[in-house]
């Protein structure tokens, strides 16, 4: 019997392995519960503008490379 | 490194034969100094000379950088000449990448020093001769005979005056032994720290003395709570506002100026530097002269306030000698404005308003701000035209020494010059000789006749020799590897005051004591002597140094919360052999104790960071004394946040044998645990 | 889009501290509270480096896990945030997190004494309205909606602390490693598991 559970257990944990799945966890259990938050982009600055809110921060992002300025 | 260099054949033949004046006298000495000697007294073996060396020689250009751990040594002003006798001999000064670089501690060193607080200067270096006060009192437009009565006599006025690090002597010391009519009864402390200076023991002594003592400054600093401990009264904090609560220009360590503009307005009762300045000159009933060519404002709270553009425009109108006379308060807010159309390799404009300039316009920045001169990115650099920031050796030493010329040789001129030969330093004289003359305009020729290239306000002869000749105004000579005037002309060797070998002190004393050196009698050899055998008592070396936490005296950084917190307490790096031997963990209180009879209560910092032998501390803190916490004597509200013990309670006797600059780096001390 | 990563370039790191201090000025939190801290490895001897060390941001993050009250949650962009008005203080997350990232305003105090936890938000604020007062009080700035980054990684002198957008940063370091011809001597594949020469001899040992 036991024999079989851990022959059981294997091959799934096996076929579990092969497959893709997501990186980030869901965390079902719980639960965030609290407030909601809003997203980046749709604060006073950006209103909602989400083209606009990711290309400032591409631009900082680039920023952080200094062989661009002397390319 | 150089005898390696030497040896090897690695130096820069064409370049010494060129630029550079008296090499083989140090040659000579440099080849006494074998590899075995080397080791016998730094301690570092050949191998890592040699590797060094080496590394220097076949990877040019490269630079050397310093910053006090040279300079503060009796034998600061050797170290700093082989230095830069190291880099001529590879050809690596006057080249991009190249020279040597002196790293100022904090914001603004270099444009305080350029206007002259040193004792044996006016402002722009231009000594404390009868000429040089004529010139200065020309371009602040009063009269030198005015000038003159405001001094005891003449003499007082072109004699050197006491160094800041001697400041204590000069109380302290008997009258009759000092080159003035008086001992110092007053001492204004004016935005310095007197935990950075050494002998507090004696430092707190002498406030005990003064008559009067004021600090000027954001915090109350170490210097109030010292003062505290010694005396009830005459002592007056007058406090000053920091560089965000007023604008001006700024001069960072590349000689290059900023223009920084008012963040805020003025904490509390803080007034700027230059607004007490003015009070102070009224008060005393000069304040008409202080600001001949200064409009004074009101400010907000009706105090008089001189316009600082104006204070900038008279510096430039009088200091011709380093060139800081290009850089108009017009052209440096126009550089601050278009910062982003300078290039970040070379910092030049390309293109913009400010084409062609050099960001900030390192002096020197010849000639009126109306020639356009881009400023000078690297100095004595021979391969760009002198308006293009191109430049050579200066000659200010006279044309010959000993029948060997001072001139650079022929064909090592700044580019495009008209001439391509060493020359002599500019005036009336040579120019007339030239046939230059009649490139002045009228009323040129009016200003510069009898001048020289430094002292002509009209800027016509730097401007005929810059832009129509493309000569350097203060001529064209070699540097000096031998420097005749000073005490040691060939750098040399020489023990510490304390030192931890006696028999190198027996080998390599330092010279005999001084009677006179700038206005003060001067230990050498006989202090040396006395304690040469302190080491028995004192087995370990001392240095001190900076953290990056703070800056300076540290009262303003340890009042900051965000960094106090990053450094709560004074400590001494140990290394683990010495903590052992002495019977301390990490983390212990301990006792450094040094032959002035200081004691430091510390935070032992166990640590491979210094060898077996040496301990290290930061010289960033005060308000503890002698083991005691100092709070009681700040006024309340105001102690910083982190207070410690000040290393130098316990640094030792001894000066720059040219400078006067305190030696901080080497002295001995003992460790116990506490 | 975005997902939110720092990354410490430990050959350019030179422990000033200008990261903490950003830190600290931009969110103002009290002495004792430090999102951000610079470690130093070999202290003092040859091949020293350091790291600068706060909320790494975990994809699959310990604290989320161990949370009791389900405090914490993850943003769009892969940034852990929490809900401070849930926190209890008890310290679980502390424990769990192996960056020493979540801090406790009163310290090592006994539990529900230690305070709320606080810790880097990635200059991300938290579930208050974005830019707003009480979100500055609780979480400091929230410069991401302001299309900024961290203020640590952008005040970086010699730009050794990276923020942003994982495959972008993972670029710059990539450039940097071909350029300089090495990666980092204190972390990454060599560091943790030994170099191959040094695998080799286990490797045999566990094929036994």
């Amino acid at each position: 019997m036991k024999k079989a559970l851990f022959l059981v257990l294997t091959v799934t944990v096996g076929l579990v392995a092969c497959g893709e799945y997501s990186q980030v966890p869901n965390y079902k259990q719980g639960n965030y519960q609290g407030k909601s938050d809003v997203r980046p982009w749709e604060g006073e600055k950006f209103a909602g503008n989400k083209q606009a809110w990711e290309n400032a921060l591409r631009a900082r992002n680039q920023g952080q490379t200094e062989y661009n300025r002397i390319k | 490194m150089l005898y390696h260099i030497f040896k090897n054949g690695w130096e820069d033949k064409a370049y010494i034969d060129a630029r550079v004046f008296g090499l083989d006298k140090v040659k000579a000495e440099v080849m006494t100094w074998t590899p075995e000697r080397v080791q016998d007294v730094t301690g570092i073996p050949e191998a890592e000379v040699l590797r060094i060396a080496e590394m220097l020689a076949k990877n040019k250009p490269s630079t050397v950088v310093w910053c006090m751990g040279q300079t503060q040594h009796t034998v600061g002003n050797a170290n700093v000449r082989a230095m830069c006798i190291l880099q001529l001999v590879l050809g690596n000064v006057g080249v991009s990448g190249g020279g040597t670089n002196i790293f100022r501690g904090h914001d603004n060193v270099q444009g305080a020093t350029d206007v002259g607080p040193n004792p044996d200067s006016l402002p722009a270096y231009y000594g404390l001769a009868a000429g040089s006060w004529k010139h200065w009192c020309k371009v602040w437009g009063v009269d030198y005979e005015w000038v003159k009565s405001q001094f005891a006599s003449q003499a007082m006025m072109e004699k050197s005056g006491i160094t800041v690090s001697r400041w204590i002597d000069g109380v302290l010391e008997k009258n009759e032994a000092i080159d003035q009519d008086s001992n110092l009864r007053a001492v204004v402390y004016w935005g310095m720290a007197p935990n950075s200076q050494t002998r507090g023991l004696e430092m707190v002594e002498a406030m005990k003395k003064l008559d009067l003592l004021v600090v000027i400054d954001p915090y109350p600093s170490a210097t109030a709570a010292m003062a505290a401990m010694m005396r009830k009264d005459g002592v007056y904090l007058l406090p000053a506002c920091t560089q965000f609560e007023t604008s001006g220009s700024r001069t960072a360590s590349n000689r290059s100026i900023q223009w920084g503009e008012k963040v805020i307005e003025p904490l509390f009762e803080s007034k700027p530097d230059h607004t007490l300045m003015y009070a102070f000159a009224k008060k005393f009933g000069f304040e008409k002269e202080l600001c001949k060519n200064i409009k004074v404002n009101k400010d907000k709270q009706g105090w008089d306030e001189p316009e600082i553009e104006d204070i900038l425009r008279e510096i430039n109108r009088g200091a011709w000698t380093i060139g800081y006379t290009g850089q108009s308060p017009e052209r440096l807010k126009l550089h601050m404005k278009n910062m982003h159309t300078f290039d970040v390799k070379t910092l030049r404009a390309n293109g913009g308003p400010c084409d062609g300039d050099y960001f900030g316009l390192p002096w020197p920045c010849y000639g009126t701000p109306e020639l356009k001169h881009p400023g000078t990115p690297n100095l004595y650099d021979t391969s760009k035209h002198v308006m293009d920031g191109g430049g050579n050796f200066r000659a200010n030493f006279g044309v010959e020494r000993d029948g060997v010329s001072l001139l650079a040789a022929d064909g090592s001129a700044s580019k495009g010059a008209a001439l391509q030969m060493g020359y002599p330093e500019f005036d009336h004289v040579l120019l007339k000789k030239l046939g230059w003359w009649d490139d002045l305009t009228e009323d040129e020729k009016k200003a510069a006749e009898g001048k020289n290239w430094k002292t002509d306000l009209s800027g016509g002869i730097q401007r005929v020799v810059l832009k129509v000749y493309g000569c350097h105004p203060f001529g064209n000579a070699r540097a000096r590897a031998l420097v005749w005037n000073f005490p040691d002309p060939v750098p040399l060797h020489r023990e510490p005051m304390y030192s931890p070998r006696p028999d190198l002190v027996d080998k390599y004393p330092q010279p005999d004591d001084k009677k006179v050196f700038w206005r003060l009698p001067t230990l050498y050899k006989s202090l040396q002597t006395k304690v040469r055998d302190i080491s028995k008592e004192y087995p370990l070396i001392m240095t001190s140094g900076r953290l990056v936490e703070y800056e300076g005296g540290g009262d303003e950084t340890r009042s900051n919360p965000w960094l106090a917190e990053l450094q709560q307490e004074m400590f001494c790096e140990v290394n683990p052999r010495d903590a052992n031997n002495a019977g301390f963990r990490n983390n212990d209180f301990m006792w450094v104790e040094t032959p002035t009879k200081g004691r430091m209560k510390v935070r032992a910092q166990v640590t491979e960071r210094v060898a077996p032998g040496t301990v290290f501390l930061p010289f960033h803190f005060a308000g503890w004394w002698q083991g005691k916490d100092m709070l009681e004597y700040y006024p309340e509200g105001a102690a910083p946040i982190v207070r410690g013990e000040s290393v130098n309670q316990g640094t030792t006797y001894g000066y720059d044998s040219v400078t006067m600059m305190q030696e901080t780096k080497t002295t001995l001390c003992r460790v116990t645990k506490a | 889009m975005a997902r939110m990563k720092f990354l410490c370039d430990t050959e350019r790191c030179i422990e000033c501290n200008g990261c903490v201090t950003a830190c600290k000025n931009e969110n103002e939190t009290p002495w004792g509270v430090n999102r951000r801290r610079v470690v130093t490895v070999n202290d003092g001897v040859p091949g020293e480096r350091s790291v600068s060390v706060a909320c790494m941001h975990c994809s699959d993050a310990p604290c989320m896990a161990v949370c009791p009250t389900d405090c914490f949650y993850k943003t769009e962009e892969g940034v852990v945030l929490h809900n401070k008005d849930a926190c209890i203080g008890c310290g679980y997350c502390f424990f769990a997190c192996p960056f020493g990232a979540p801090q406790f305003p009163n310290g090592p105090a006994a539990f529900g004494a230690r305070g709320k936890m606080d810790k880097c938000t990635f200059c991300a604020g938290g579930p208050e309205e974005n830019g707003s007062k009480a979100e500055f009080e609780k979480y400091g700035r929230n410069r991401l909606a302001e299309g900024k980054l961290p203020l640590c990684a952008e005040m970086c002198s010699t730009k050794a602390l990276l923020a942003g957008d994982a495959p972008v940063i993972s670029d710059i370091y990539r450039e940097r490693v071909m350029r300089r011809g090495k990666a980092g001597e204190a972390w990454g594949w060599n560091t943790a598991y030994g170099k191959p020469e040094q695998a080799a001899p286990a490797a045999k040992e566990a094929a036994k």
